[in-house]
């Protein structure tokens, strides 16, 4: 896959919107969970996939929404990380589980941050493929608005186009980092 | 968008993968669960392992109850803000009433004729009664009220109030809520012993299970489990099983000790539990799957495909030995 910096940079626009100031305090989530699974083949071996992709803190490296990263504990269990947006806000995301062996890490968000989803959690693995590897990433969230009749801005079809702008731009970018295109 | 609440919606009709048999077709045991993505329910043969039918509801079905001894099934879905009756012996026919707001917990008062239904956004208990098919009556709850219980003597009603950290207890003949159990955080799923001497309140934030005593309306023992707990279900055995949506699996508590004796890998985002004969049944929503645990070697014995993000949140089994002659 080819993106050239402004298309990615446009998709992450469409991506990351300032919705913070919007999210109301912890209450109802919307009526029905999402998911988006997105994902890439990758020729290269599934561990030098992993070095990038199982470094929590290291996310800066390939993923090009990601400015900066700070996190509390690594790749430990309960590790939190703050990630810093180019386009603006931050997203914070705790490790749930943390495995080496099966290339798994899962994560989750905590409510707000720079997507208009809540509840968000993410699963993210490597697996060989072939010569090479397959990364599969999978979300699970509700929409940003909580309760019925949401504005376009945070219904349903709002929230999967956000989640789903970010894993394929992810993706899109590691697998060029990693295949040196 | 939604009707006007109260309206009753014309039967569907439309055509169902595999037709529907007669009556007598229906064998004992039996899963009936939703798929919130794909607006329907399947219908799982459980003796056979394999789905009969999926029967169209309207949109983004969640909450389920079984009603075996009335042969009949209710389901709600949240988005078209409705509560849909199935009959269980000829699933093509149903019918749906708008109820408005939220509807998500539903469960079925033992006397076949009362309908109780979890309103999760304006915090209260819908009451539907099913021969005049119409609101009887609304009864305020707590904040987010979530899964819905009723005994087994229909006399009281437990419902998880999701964001008060507690569980209401409502008298059924008064339709008062008579007390609150203070439980963990954010309570979803409920389930009970077949006596309904202990109440089990997974919740979902604090990452336990509180077993209540009915009688003292209190909490007994507090039981931790894996991530994001959601539902549960109680075995004749003495052991409780819960779905652990971020764990990836279900954890088996030995209710005599307080603990957690077995923690087993299933279908990702586990929702639905159920327990049936020999099996655990298992609703896996991101694997859109029926996983059937063997129960005595704690393994998974099969697996069976579902409709989009399958939920089954609620009682969603036709059981063998209560089914109706």
């Amino acid at each position: 896959m080819r993106h050239t910096t402004r298309a990615v940079l446009g998709l992450l626009a469409l991506s990351f919107l300032p919705f913070t100031a919007l999210q109301p305090a912890a209450e109802a989530h919307g009526p029905t969970r999402q998911k988006v699974t997105e994902e890439i083949e990758i020729a290269a071996p599934p561990a030098a996939v992993w070095k990038l992709v199982g470094n929590f803190n290291g996310w800066a490296e390939w993923h090009p929404a990601v400015e900066s990263s700070t996190a509390t504990a690594g790749n430990a269990v309960d590790s939190t990380r703050t990630l810093m947006l180019k386009g603006g806000g931050q997203l914070i995301e705790n490790i749930e589980a943390y495995d080496d062996a099966a290339m798994t890490l899962k994560y989750r968000a905590k409510d707000g941050g720079a997507l208009p989803v809540t509840n968000y959690s993410s699963t993210i693995m490597v697996k060989p493929e072939g010569a090479g590897s397959k990364v599969v990433w999978r979300g699970a969230f509700y929409r940003g608005f909580p309760n019925n009749d949401p504005p376009p801005e945070q219904n349903d079809e709002a929230a999967i186009k956000a989640v789903t702008g970010v894993y394929q731009t992810g993706l899109a970018a590691l697998k060029a980092k990693l295949e040196g295109k | 968008m939604a009707s006007p609440a109260g309206q009753a919606l014309a039967s569907k009709s439309d055509p169902v993968p595999g037709n529907a048999k007669g009556p007598s077709a229906l064998p004992a045991g039996v899963a009936f669960i939703t798929n919130q993505g794909s607006a329907d329910v399947s219908v799982v043969d459980l003796a056979r392992g394999h789905e009969r039918l999926r029967v169209p509801v309207p949109a983004g079905p969640a909450g389920v109850a079984v009603d075996d001894r009335h042969q009949r099934v209710f389901v709600t879905s949240p988005d078209a803000r409705t509560l849909t009756l199935i009959e269980a012996t000829d699933p093509s026919h149903t019918r749906s009433l708008v109820l408005g707001g939220g509807p998500v917990g539903v469960a079925a008062a033992p006397d076949g004729n009362t309908v109780y239904v979890a309103d999760w956004f304006q915090n209260q208990l819908v009451v539907v009664d099913v021969a005049g098919w119409r609101v009887r009556d609304r009864i305020a709850v707590g904040q987010v009220p979530a899964g819905v219980l009723v005994a087994p003597d229909g006399k009281r009603l437990y419902v998880a109030e999701r964001d008060e950290n507690r569980v209401a207890v409502i008298d059924t003949a008064s339709a008062r809520v008579i007390g609150h159990v203070q439980v963990g955080d954010h309570p979803f799923g409920l389930a009970q012993d077949g006596q309904g001497k202990q109440l089990y309140v997974v919740n979902v934030q604090s990452d336990n299970v509180s077993v209540v005593d009915t009688a003292a309306l209190a909490v007994s023992a507090t039981v931790a489990v894996g991530r994001t707990p959601y539902c549960a279900a109680w075995a004749p055995d003495g052991r409780l099983w819960v779905s652990n949506q971020h764990g990836d699996s279900v954890s088996v508590i030995d209710l005599a000790q307080s603990r957690v004796i077995a923690t087993i890998p299933t279908g990702a985002f586990p929702e639905g539990i159920a327990v049936e004969g020999d099996l655990v049944l298992l609703v896996s929503w991101m694997d859109e799957e029926l996983d059937l645990i063997d129960r005595a070697t704690l393994t998974i014995r099969q697996r069976i495909s579902l409709g989009r993000n399958s939920r089954g949140f609620g009682n969603f089994v036709w059981h063998a030995a209560q089914a109706a002659p």
